[in-house]
């Protein structure tokens, strides 16, 4: 992982990293990396293994329960106003 | 070692021999004097506590039938939501942030007349294997407070063997409570996937978190585990398979058991882990109708990399919530929204959560996505495929919990690689997502604690349950 590749990657985690944080990090992502490349040893065949379960999408019964947690979660909110969450502004 | 305790503890309690009230208030008093120097607890409910215990002795008092856990203390590892109580996940970003609702799991256990006396330590969202990365706090190993505790659920288990409690409820994805349980010389259960409801619990990777319980002896995990198992509609990956009373018959293992040692599991142990461990099973060997049997696992040495890989992909996905808007700490005004979240994210954050999130976002991308998590997700098929060659082999798998004993305090913090080497032998079944525990065996020289792990098929829970107590016997 180089240092382009990097800033990139940090920018779609929502990181902001400074440059000897940055620095420090690089040598430990791929020296991991590196270590866990023996993952190429490995005869690729099968299928992908999201879950070990089998099931998926499972639905549950069509049955009203109450739910009074929305308050609660609301006092969560880093700043609310009219009981919506505020969120800074994207333009 | 604690043999019996259990079954003395629910005795007392039952026949109004001694009060839940009366223990409570020995637990806390003994937090209070000690847990200063060990650190193990994050929040003491210590109101909450006292109350449920004064609801169990109403029930003895008026002759009722209490339920499994029967005034059993109970700490819980910060990762499991309970109503109105810290919920921080060892983490900067939740460090005042309380839980909005209570998880499945708790319920059940005070339905079953568990008592919850308080939270327990970890590493930072379960990024580790020692404690050293939660951002609160330090705990210690209570046998040698100059060395640590395991990870992550090193709370929990040094609240176990200091004696703050009777059992513990925490959660493993790699080995977090296995390696704890190993190090701090108590007991400690990985559950089948899907056998415990994750509803209300904190996640570091979906596909592999499960909770599980750890405890003094193997009757207090077998019962903790009968108390938290079953089909939950708010967690869709729970399974509706039957589950069974984890404590009956527990030490008796079946007329013909066969034991399976993958010759890998000693792969680069510690000379004094791998004496005793072999001791114990040749102690089970003796045993009339057990064969052991040594075999080649190769599969096995690809685990850790099939698991880190897979763990900072879902990682870093589970992260992404944490943004400061919701919970947790609160965004400040900046340019725009992408520096205010990146702001509070970089703040909240410890060094290998970032590490990991940042691996598990460059690894799941397009252009590097196939060498990396696509490979890993088929390493994964095949693994847990031989997983069940192997046990239509054996019945169960035995070898070392961790590589070594305990560590000092900050030995492997500044190298993530060694840290992550520790888990060698506690993910492969975390990968096929089967059931594994572990006993405390013996010591070492500098007297730290042995595990013995145990690992058996999907839903074979019940019977690693009683293997588990059937070395418990046989080591004491």
């Amino acid at each position: 992982m180089d240092d382009a590749t990097l800033q990139r990657v940090a920018q779609v985690c929502r990181l902001k990293l400074g440059e000897k944080e940055k620095a420090e990090l690089r040598v430990d992502l791929n020296s991991i990396l590196s270590y866990f490349s023996q993952i190429n040893e490995i005869e690729e065949k099968g299928r992908e293994l999201y879950y070990v379960v089998d099931s998926s999408s499972v639905p549950r019964q069509d049955v009203a329960r109450p739910s009074n947690e929305a308050e609660a979660i609301r006092k969560g909110f880093a700043k609310c106003k009219d009981g919506m969450m505020m969120a800074p502004k994207s333009l | 070692m604690f043999m019996g305790y259990t079954k003395n503890v629910l005795s007392e309690i039952a026949s109004g021999k001694r009060t839940a009230v009366s223990r409570v208030q020995v637990f806390l008093q003994k937090i209070r004097e000690q847990d200063g120097a060990i650190g193990a607890f994050i929040e003491v409910y210590e109101r909450d506590a006292l109350a449920q215990a004064a609801a169990v002795d109403a029930k003895v008092k008026a002759g009722k039938k209490l339920g499994i856990l029967g005034g059993l203390v109970v700490s819980v590892k910060n990762t499991v939501a309970i109503e109105g109580k810290l919920f921080t996940c060892g983490s900067k970003m939740l460090e005042h942030y309380r839980a909005p609702y209570t998880a499945t799991a708790i319920e059940k256990i005070v339905a079953q007349d568990g008592i919850v006396i308080g939270s327990t330590n970890m590493d930072e969202f379960g990024c580790g294997s020692d404690c050293s990365n939660s951002a609160l706090k330090v705990t210690k190993n209570p046998l040698d407070l100059n060395r640590v505790p395991g990870g992550s659920s090193g709370g929990s288990a040094a609240a176990v063997a200091a004696g703050f409690c009777d059992v513990s409820l925490s959660e493993d994805t790699g080995g977090s409570i296995r390696c704890p349980a190993s190090f701090c010389g108590v007991v400690g259960l990985r559950p089948t996937y899907g056998l415990v409801s994750r509803y209300g619990v904190g996640d570091l990777a979906m596909s592999f978190d499960q909770l599980g319980p750890m405890s003094r002896d193997s009757l207090g995990s077998a019962l903790l585990l009968s108390a938290i198992a079953g089909v939950d509609y708010r967690d869709s990956t729970t399974s509706h398979s039957k589950t069974a009373n984890y404590s009956e018959n527990l030490g008796e293992i079946p007329a013909t058991l066969r034991v399976g040692v993958p010759k890998e599991f000693f792969d680069g142990c510690d000379d004094q882990v791998e004496k005793q461990v072999r001791k114990a099973i040749a102690a089970l060997q003796a045993k009339r109708g057990v064969i052991v049997e040594e075999f080649s696992f190769p599969m096995v040495k690809f685990s850790l990399p099939i698991y880190y890989l897979l763990v900072f992909s879902e990682f870093a996905s589970a992260m992404q919530k944490y943004d400061g808007l919701k919970y947790g700490l609160k965004w400040e005004d900046a340019k725009d929204f992408n520096e205010a979240v990146s702001a509070v994210r970089d703040k909240a954050f410890g060094k290998e959560v970032k590490r990991r999130i940042l691996l598990g976002a460059y690894i799941t991308m397009k252009e590097f996505r196939d060498a990396w998590y696509t490979k890993a997700l088929k390493a994964r098929d095949a693994l847990k495929t031989d997983f069940a060659r192997v046990f239509a082999k054996y019945d169960v798998l035995l070898g070392p919990t961790m590589p070594s004993a305990a560590w000092k305090l900050g030995e492997k913090s500044h190298d993530p690689l060694q840290m992550y080497l520790a888990d060698v032998l506690t993910v492969p079944v975390n990968c096929a997502g089967i059931c594994a525990g572990t006993v405390p065996c013996g010591e070492t020289t500098e007297k730290m604690p042995v595990g013995i792990q145990v690992a058996g098929a999907w839903n074979a829970d019940a019977l690693v349950l009683k293997v588990m107590s059937a070395l418990e016997e046989l080591v004491r």
